[in-house]
């Protein structure tokens, strides 16, 4: 099998990922902040473990402020639709995925910063999307159609002179680039456990510098305060309503340490290596179409004449790619690959160059059969 | 003495952080019912003498901890005394 949809989900994991689930699953148990048992501690203390890598990674001064989550999806809407309030704007980006445009619509008062064909998002056009309403500004670090990175810093910068606070949305970012959440001066950052920070599925999380800005949307049993009906303002106790996942947690906490021990930059280069290679030999490849800028691990590419999940089924079984929309629907207006979607190659850390290769192999056979059919 | 947090989780944080940062021994605790309002509360108990050291722990790492208690013992119970 040849896995590259990275950007989905990275599959295989750090072996310390998968021990330290097993350990909390089997040796632990206990219901974090419920109590004041061993293992009711053990969680508890999983949790400021996991918290603690995370604000190294991202340099976030004060580590309470970050919250757990299912995904990045849930994270991106606690963080939109606890911001805005009646008669509040929101400006998001062509490029962003679903999970932002989606909760955006729910709120119905949004501008869309649009994109050039190449799915960049200049801080012109991003300057153009925030007027005097707009409250919250997001903008998706990096496209997870088609990899191309946006200049956040300069997006930063255009939402504060504004007035606004920013949404980061390092989905396809956080474990492949160096982020620092002080220097970016970002309001909220929201990513998925599951993807570069090397976690389990069903996790994910949210940094929120001012908290107290922040309504909570999900609300419920914290294990503090019980005697009141309000949720209470406490750090992380605000957002983290019912029952952890402590395994999923514990095992992101090693997730992001093997990424700090190897370096977020150096699995970034090492997936945009694989990428290039692979976005090299497609663009001289007869019939075949590539998307976006190459600066990340993503290719997005066409075959001429082939729908795009024709395509990624004539590649074979054994190779894994995602075809479609990739839940990002203005993403691919901009790109003009709204007919039919295409077709997503995403390189992990552990992909190897053999296979890129084979992808090479697999893409030319494909491309060529389709020729000599036409 | 005591000092009384928002969550278990900031407690822990504090023992963590107060026994790495300067060795102090401490642990959660339920906040004594003569102090707290009712439902779940969590405190964090450490020696007296070392009063000093939480309190710069505690800005220094900027946790948010709520009222400081001293403890006594009277006519066979626990006294505590809020101190500023």
């Amino acid at each position: 099998m040849l896995y590259l949809d990275n950007a989905a989900t990275t599959r295989r994991k750090p072996a310390a990922v998968y021990a330290a689930m097993l350990r909390y699953a089997l040796l632990s148990g206990g219901n974090a902040g419920r109590g004041l048992n061993r293992l009711s501690l053990g969680g508890i203390r999983a949790v400021i473990a996991a918290q603690e890598a995370a604000a190294e990674l991202f340099n976030i001064e004060n580590e309470s402020n970050i919250i757990f989550t299912q995904n990045a999806t849930y994270a991106l809407n606690m963080a939109i639709l606890g911001s805005l309030g009646a008669g509040d704007g929101i400006a998001v980006s062509a490029m962003d995925h679903n999970s932002v445009l989606r909760p955006a619509a729910l709120h119905g008062q949004y501008t869309v910063a649009r994109a050039d064909s190449t799915g960049y998002i200049s801080p012109l056009a991003y300057r153009r999307a925030i007027n005097e309403k707009t409250r919250l500004a997001v903008c998706t670090h990096v496209s997870n159609a088609c990899g191309t990175a946006q200049p956040v810093e300069e997006l930063i910068k255009a939402a504060h002179t504004r007035g606004a606070a920013f949404l980061l949305d390092a989905s396809q970012s956080a474990g492949s680039m160096n982020i620092d959440a002080k220097s970016l001066d970002v309001d909220m950052l929201a990513c998925p456990g599951h993807k570069g920070l090397m976690g389990p599925m069903g996790t994910g999380l949210l940094y929120v510098r001012d908290p107290e800005r922040l309504r909570a949307v999900i609300v419920g049993g914290t294990g503090s305060e019980s005697e009141s009906l309000a949720q209470p303002e406490t750090m992380p106790d605000k957002f983290h309503s019912g029952t952890l996942n402590i395994p999923a947690i514990a095992g992101l906490r090693e997730g992001i340490r093997f990424v700090l021990r190897e370096g977020a930059e150096n699995i970034g280069k090492h997936e945009k290596c694989l990428a290039d290679t692979l976005r090299g030999e497609l663009i001289n490849m007869k019939g075949v179409t590539v998307y976006g800028r190459s600066d990340t691990g993503i290719v997005l590419f066409n075959i001429n004449g082939l729908e795009s999940g024709n395509c990624a089924a004539a590649l074979g079984d054994g190779i894994i790619v995602r075809a479609g929309y990739h839940c990002a629907p203005l993403a691919h207006k901009a790109l003009g690959t709204v007919a039919g979607g295409a077709v997503r190659a995403s390189f992990g850390y552990f992909n190897t160059k053999s296979d890129v290769n084979r992808m090479i192999d697999a893409v030319y056979k494909v491309s060529r059969d389709t020729r000599l059919r036409q | 003495m005591l000092v009384t947090t928002g969550s278990i989780t900031t407690a822990e944080r504090l023992t963590r952080a107060l026994y790495r940062s300067a060795g102090v021994p401490a642990r959660v605790i339920h906040t004594p019912a003569e102090i707290k309002k009712g439902g779940c509360s969590y405190a964090v108990k450490f020696n007296e003498e070392n009063e000093s050291a939480v309190r710069r722990i505690i800005k220094e790492y900027g946790i948010k901890v709520r009222k400081y208690y001293r403890e006594s013992y009277s006519d066979g119970r626990f006294v505590y005394h809020a101190v500023p």
